[in-house]
């Protein structure tokens, strides 16, 4: 078992004795990770009724529930933290945390459901690979087998993109390159503001939980995901995303005022997301206590 | 504090599979009886390693420790656990099933009794087409209950129970002949009016109602699929006609009664929790009963038209058959703990366009993606 | 022997070897979420050729397992490359997959992937060791039931068994019932 990471960090089990701040640091990323697999599921459930097949129809439900699955498996590393589950959403109601810019959408078509799944898993997975590398060791193999289970949904993805390019019409396959340039510049976002000269001064990345910079990860995930995009037959519009001489790529800088503004929901789907977990834990907290009542 | 846990049916086993190693815990396994319990348990565990010991013990009469007890039973040397903050206890203990509550039994509906008029009687896989019906609707209610957040391991059992049940729905059938545009086709693409499900369907509304109608379709496709398992071991290894159940059925068949048992115990769970707590009592019992009372046509299908992807000439049922069935199913469903069982005493028919509005919008909104969908994309 | 019956011999026996070979294509596609061969994962039940055709029985770990069609097209198209020309048939044996099916190289990889297949001894697949405990009856996946190690604070998923540790018995009705 490793006990330091590549950059020289020692790496602890749950039982050893570490830094409050690693273990503040680790309990929050773990919690919010969890927040975020749980509501994020939201704008796939949206979709789940009218998943135009049989087999579409299992693939969404197994999907929403893996990230259910993935958000239970972070809240109990959150949990030997000393974060009890129930707070994960009450935080998130009573606005001490917030999801991710990419959740407060909803998508407007299938179409779009497809390359904005692509889009959005293969990011994912590229952030985990990235995190897995940090210090707390049952949060990073936990990473990693939730990375390895995305990447089956990734597979989905790509085929459902797969499905509609090759069969679907002209305006259908208009619909998913539109769904792909309106979430390009989202998941550019999601991976957070350039590094430039902050990212020695994070104290996340100083004790080894935040292993790279938010540019690596960019930079990775550019990498991987571009030339997939190319393959399935989507235009890669050069003033969104283009290949410098360097090799480096170079896309349109996301307007951080507004990715604030959308994080703090003021997104389009903010206020759905919020009534929807509201509303579903008033209306089920009788039967709630009835389980735990009587468990 | 340690205690005795409550659920008396769970059984732990304690196995050593060679003379050098101890004896270890390996799992635990639910029997209705302490001689099958043993019987279970070798089976499962004793399956590939020959074993030394097998030890099978009554949950109920172990003192196990819980989480509080940690403390006291950590290694002196996990001194990082006894620091202040550090958390302790998490999780508590589910295993313990909430304690059944006696109901006196109401009084029963008759069964809803409709002359037969159709041409033939229904076989075997008229009812399974019928229940795959009311699976699929289930499935897709349930896949909305996922995030209810009632709680995290609540929302995965509501996850695996839906996918299950359209799982099954969708093995029904292609066991019974479908390709896969067929059942599509058979999902998504039939107006409500051909559409035989149960009446129970039209009551999946809110959680204490689909407590009791996963109950019911869940004992449902279980009893069905143990009677479909014996009539295919009696056809034995010989061919049947068409895609009448035959020995190639029985792992399918086999495997979807088995899960079916499962969601069958996790809704039995829930029907006890809600009708033994205070504020969901009353809630619970209506729901319960208005869900039995229309669950008497659960093998009252009627004969499905050929031109539905029904093989022809299945062979009948039988009216007998639906009687045996109904009683097993109301021996299945009585056993719950809940309140008060108004299955109707005899089986009753299915009619068609039945569901409600659970159906329709169910229908109507599985329409709106694939309507609009270029033709090629499903070919 | 006569002639005809020899060269039938040496045919069968080269499509012996031959199905052999297409076998262990298969066997050497990989499960779409964990990274373990279809042989080693017990799902792959047989391959045969027939008039140029080429029969793989399957098995999904659960009737209801997602994956059944990404698995389908791996295996179409690893047999596609490794021989060309021939027809490809997939079939599924639903509900025939048995945690036993899982071989000693598969039971590794899973343990490698921080899995463990029910049936086997219930210990941590990260540090081995015995203090788990399971977190809950179903898991993210349909063949999966979660567990926690409280010995080093890892999660990991036993796989065969979700919903319950062992098969509940089959119902035996109060009364009536046709047995």
């Amino acid at each position: 078992m490793p006990m330091a990471t590549a950059a020289g960090h020692r790496c602890y089990e749950l039982w050893d004795p570490m830094p409050d701040e690693v273990r503040e640091g680790a309990r929050r990323f773990a919690a919010v990770q969890a927040l975020n697999e749980l509501v994020g599921v939201l704008q796939y459930v949206e979709w789940l009724d009218r998943a135009p097949s049989h087999t579409r129809r299992q693939m969404l439900m197994a999907k929403i529930q893996d990230e259910v699955g993935h958000g239970h498996v972070v809240a109990r590393v959150a949990e030997d933290l000393g974060m009890p589950r129930e707070r994960i959403l009450l935080d998130y109601l009573e606005g001490r945390t917030k999801i991710h810019n990419i959740f407060h959408y909803s998508f407007a078509t299938w179409e779009e459901v497809g390359p904005g799944l692509l889009l959005t898993n293969s990011a994912a997975i590229t952030q985990f690979q990235s995190l897995a590398k940090g210090v707390y060791l049952p949060y990073a193999r936990a990473l990693r087998k939730v990375e390895r289970e995305e990447s089956f949904h990734y597979q989905h993805a790509l085929d459902l993109t797969h499905e509609i390019l090759t069969h679907g019409d002209a305006e259908q396959r208009r619909r998913v390159q539109e769904g792909f340039e309106l979430w390009l510049p989202r998941i550019l976002a999601y991976l957070g503001p350039p590094d430039t000269d902050t990212l020695h001064t994070n104290r996340m990345w100083q004790v080894g939980l935040k292993p790279d910079g938010n540019d690596e990860v960019r930079q990775a995930w550019l990498n991987k995901i571009i030339p997939v995009v190319r393959k399935l037959g989507l235009h890669v519009d050069p003033a969104l995303v283009r290949q410098a001489p360097s090799g480096e790529w170079e896309f349109e800088m996301p307007d951080w005022a507004q990715v604030k503004k959308v994080i703090a929901n003021g997104g389009p789907s903010s206020q759905r997301r919020l009534d929807w977990v509201r509303r579903a834990l008033d209306r089920n907290a009788p039967y709630r206590r009835a389980l735990q009542g009587v468990a | 504090m340690p205690h005795i846990p409550t659920d008396s049916d769970v059984y732990e086993v304690f196995a050593q599979s060679g003379h050098g190693t101890a004896l270890n815990h390996v799992g635990s396994i639910v029997s209705p009886r302490p001689d099958a319990a043993w019987h279970l348990a070798k089976e499962t565990y004793g399956r590939r390693d020959d074993l030394v010991k097998l030890w099978v013990v009554r949950r109920t009469d172990m003192i196990v420790s819980s989480a509080d007890d940690r403390g006291l039973l950590a290694a002196k040397t996990r001194m990082p656990y006894r620091q202040p903050g550090f958390p302790t206890a998490r999780r508590r203990d589910r295993s313990a099933s909430p304690p059944a509550v006696a109901a006196p039994r109401e009084g029963r509906d008759s069964g809803l009794t409709e002359r037969r008029d159709d041409a033939r009687e229904p076989g075997l896989t008229d009812l399974w087409l019928a229940l795959a019906d009311d699976l699929f609707v289930l499935g897709n209610r349930l896949g909305e209950h996922i995030v209810d957040y009632i709680d995290l391991e609540e929302a995965l059992a509501v996850g695996s129970i839906g996918q299950e049940a359209l799982a099954h729905a969708g093995t029904i059938l292609v066991l019974c002949g479908f390709d896969q545009p067929a059942a599509d086709a058979r999902f998504f693409d039939r107006a409500q009016a051909q559409w035989q499900v149960s009446r129970v369907v039209e009551r999946l509304t809110d959680w204490p109602s689909l407590v009791a109608g996963g109950l019911v379709i869940a004992a449902a496709v279980a009893v069905l699929a143990e009677q479909t398992a014996e009539a295919a071991q009696t056809a034995g290894a010989e061919q049947t006609a068409g895609a009448e159940p035959g020995a190639a059925w029985l792992p399918a068949i086999t495997a979807i009664r088995d899960e079916q048992l499962v969601h069958l115990d996790h809704w039995r769970r829930w029907a006890r929790a809600l009708a033994a707590w205070p504020e969901t009592r009353t809630e619970f019992a209506r729901a319960y009963a208005e869900v039995t009372e229309r669950a008497g046509d659960m093998f009252g299908a009627r004969p499905q038209s050929p031109a539905q992807g029904v093989p022809a000439g299945a062979a009948p049922a039988g009216p007998a058959l639906a009687v045996t069935l109904h009683e097993r199913l109301a021996a299945l469903v009585g056993e719950n703990g809940g309140p008060g069982s108004r299955l109707p005493d005899g089986p009753g028919t299915r009619t068609w366009g039945v569901g409600g509005s659970a159906l329709a919008d169910s229908l109507s909104r599985g329409r709106t993606v694939r309507d609009e969908y270029a033709p090629g994309v499903f070919s | 022997m006569n002639a005809d019956q020899l060269g039938d011999e040496v045919t069968d026996q080269l499509n012996g070897r031959f199905t052999d070979r297409l076998a262990d294509v298969v066997a050497g596609v990989s499960d779409p979420e964990i990274d373990v061969g279809l042989r080693d994962l017990g799902v792959l039940r047989s391959v045969s050729l027939t008039d140029g055709r080429i029969r793989v029985h399957l098995t999904p770990t659960r009737i209801s397992c997602p994956a059944v069609g990404e698995i389908a097209r791996r295996v179409r198209s690893a047999l596609a490359e490794a021989a060309p020309g021939y027809g490809i048939e997939i079939v599924w044996e639903r509900g025939a997959w048995q945690p036993a099916a899982v071989t000693v190289a598969g039971r590794d990889a899973l343990s490698r992937g921080g899995y463990r297949v029910a049936g086997t001894a219930s210990s941590c697949p990260y540090c081995g060791s015995e203090d788990v405990e399971q977190a809950g009856r179903f898991g993210g996946a349909v063949c999966k039931v979660p567990y926690d190690c409280r010995g080093c604070g890892s999660t990991f998923d036993v796989i065969g068994t979700a919903g319950c540790t062992a098969m509940l018995p089959t119902p035996e009705p109060v009364r009536g019932g046709s047995r």
